[in-house]
């Protein structure tokens, strides 16, 4: 009984809590009975190998992907009511930017739930617009063709438009992959600065070495639920082989879980 | 003056209606790399009527139109069938289901021999525009006389009215329809609908094309569809002015393409007239090489992809 109010207590104060969830394409489970609380206020990596579901996990838990069984509650509500507070930066790649929009029509996009169809452009939009692509240092680029911007612009672009949603939760599916080594520092800057404004973010990260030094907390996720906690605790080297099937060389473990390399980027 | 009103005005405003509704709906279709369903649909009209025709004994156009719109459900349900069970890319599903549809159709037609009455291939090609007479629009003062305006054809009221659905649909769901074709994943995370609003746009397709078909036939619907879009891409990077240039594009292609089918062989000194419809969706067609050949933004971008 204890052990139940507890969990319902977390449960109720997470901004996206899920239970039980499995996705399945072609009667082949591709995420399983995976259980996963995220932890308020966090910056929380989900690591594992390729095909280990971690997309597929975030789409489920949005609604985007129909799921099998499983439960997903936003602050302990169900998510079918409570989505308003989840942000979703889908993986750049998924999307034409050979589109005719310019930056600042995608950005406002992210004020879908906020328009309805009667309303055209105001100026009060667009203010909100800038100061979103302020955040990301891309004000300069507003009037652009988005088709003209390098990968790590687009990336920006699209944190620019979760930002405008101003919501509790952002989800990030891989926001690193294909960006240059500034734009990483930039990105993770604006992450860091909304955890510290006490939002949660939760980010698809495929880089193993610079988990310790970006996130707090982590999930470790092969098809099912390896482990999940601060990464002090969980990201260790007996939960990475059963992650990755003991594919990664001891030397690769050493440098990944040595404790003395904590403390560089301290939170 | 009295001649035009009478056989040239109602053919004119059903052929700019109903180019200039293709071509909106088409801008969608283009973005979305979907041009091929509009095709799809209008050749599946076909087999639709003609069962339609054979199960009432009649052309009555309201049970036409029911059964063109049962057979543009069945074509979209099939696509999605074959594509998924057959695990094959979505084009060569619409390309497999609409060519063999239409072939069914075309048998069925020659089958029951129901050529007598007015229902042939030809006629669902090219349509009959030049059929489209206002015997009372005799003078400007048709336009007042309730008796007169009685006359007018019916396909012309059925044009507008789908022309005017169509219009509203794309304004009222303007935001759906882009976040859509941008990014579906964004789209469904912030409740746009993504796949209710393909059904939609699929379905309004469907009735402008089965609209046009009877008016104009399918060879005009399947230009308007893809030529004045994919022009229009060609000549700006903004999705408002893409819209603009295509309902341009369509505009000039129908009046043009009407006037020159009547009077081109005579200016030449032929005694004879084209197809109109034909002659509409060559218009088309050349709007779009001219396009490609100078358009402003035929060159899509060749940035450096990484910063």
């Amino acid at each position: 009984m204890m052990i139940d109010a507890r969990l319902d207590k977390a449960v109720i104060a997470s901004p996206l809590a899920i239970h039980g969830l499995t996705v399945s394409y072609d009667h082949r489970p591709v995420v399983h009975s995976v259980d996963f609380v995220t932890p308020p206020g966090s910056l929380t990596a989900i690591v594992g190998p390729n095909g280990a579901g971690k997309s597929t996990l975030l789409k489920a838990a949005l609604g985007i992907t129909p799921r099998l069984s499983g439960d997903v509650r936003v602050f302990g509500r169900p998510l079918e009511h409570e989505a308003r507070h989840l942000a979703y930066v889908p993986q750049r790649s998924s999307v034409d930017w050979d589109f005719p929009a310019r930056v600042i029509d995608v950005v406002t996009m992210g004020l879908f739930r906020d328009l309805h169809w009667w309303q055209f452009g105001t100026r009060s939009l667009r203010r909100r617009a800038m100061e979103s692509l302020g955040r990301v240092g891309m004000e300069a680029f507003a009037d652009r063709q988005i088709g003209q911007l390098s990968g790590g612009q687009q990336q920006r672009v699209f944190l620019a438009r979760a930002l405008i949603q101003e919501a509790d939760l952002t989800i990030l599916d891989e926001p690193f992959a294909g960006v240059d080594a500034a734009t990483e520092a930039a990105i993770v800057e604006v992450l860091k600065s909304l955890r510290d404004e006490g939002r949660t973010l939760l980010c698809v990260h495929h880089d193993l070495a610079t988990v310790r030094d970006y996130f707090d907390h982590v999930l470790l996720l092969n098809v099912r639920r390896i482990a999940a906690g601060p990464v002090d605790e969980v990201f260790s080297e007996r939960h990475l082989q059963a992650t990755y099937g003991g594919r990664l060389s001891r030397v690769q473990l050493a440098r990944l879980t040595e404790p003395a390399e904590i403390g560089t980027e301290a939170r | 003056m009295t001649d035009f009103m009478t056989f040239s005005l109602v053919p004119l405003t059903v052929a700019v209606i109903i180019s200039m509704t293709c071509a909106l709906l088409g801008n969608f279709l283009v973005l979305r790399r979907q041009s091929l369903i509009g095709d799809a649909i209008s050749h599946v009209a076909l087999p639709g009527i003609v069962v339609s025709f054979l199960l009432t004994g009649m052309l009555a156009s309201s049970a036409m139109m029911l059964g063109a719109g049962a057979s543009a459900l069945v074509t979209v349900a099939m696509i999605e069938l074959i594509r998924r069970l057959g695990r094959v890319e979505g084009s060569a599903a619409m390309g497999v289901v609409f060519t063999s549809l239409f072939a069914v159709g075309v048998l069925l037609l020659e089958w029951h021999g129901a050529t007598g009455v007015h229902l042939d291939v030809e006629h669902a090609l090219y349509g009959n525009l030049e059929s489209l007479i206002w015997f009372e629009g005799t003078g400007p003062a048709a336009f007042f006389d309730p008796v007169a305006l009685a006359d007018l054809p019916p396909q012309l009221g059925r044009a507008a009215w789908v022309g005017l659905a169509v219009v509203v649909f794309v304004v009222v769901f303007r935001r759906h329809l882009i976040l859509g074709s941008f990014d579906p994943d964004f789209a469904a995370s912030v409740r746009a609908r993504p796949a209710l609003i393909d059904l939609l746009l699929v379905t309004m397709v469907a009735v402008a094309a089965i609209a046009a078909f009877e008016a104009v036939g399918s060879i005009i619907v399947i230009a308007m569809f893809i030529c004045p879009a994919a022009a229009a891409r060609l000549m700006t990077n903004r999705l408002a002015a893409q819209v603009a240039w295509s309902q341009l594009f369509a505009l000039v292609s129908a009046v043009l393409g009407y006037l020159l089918a009547g009077h081109g062989p005579g200016w030449l000194g032929f005694d004879a007239s084209l197809s109109a419809a034909g002659m509409i969706a060559t218009l088309a067609g050349l709007i779009l090489g001219a396009a490609c050949v100078a358009g402003p933004r035929r060159h899509r971008i060749g940035v450096a992809r990484e910063a």
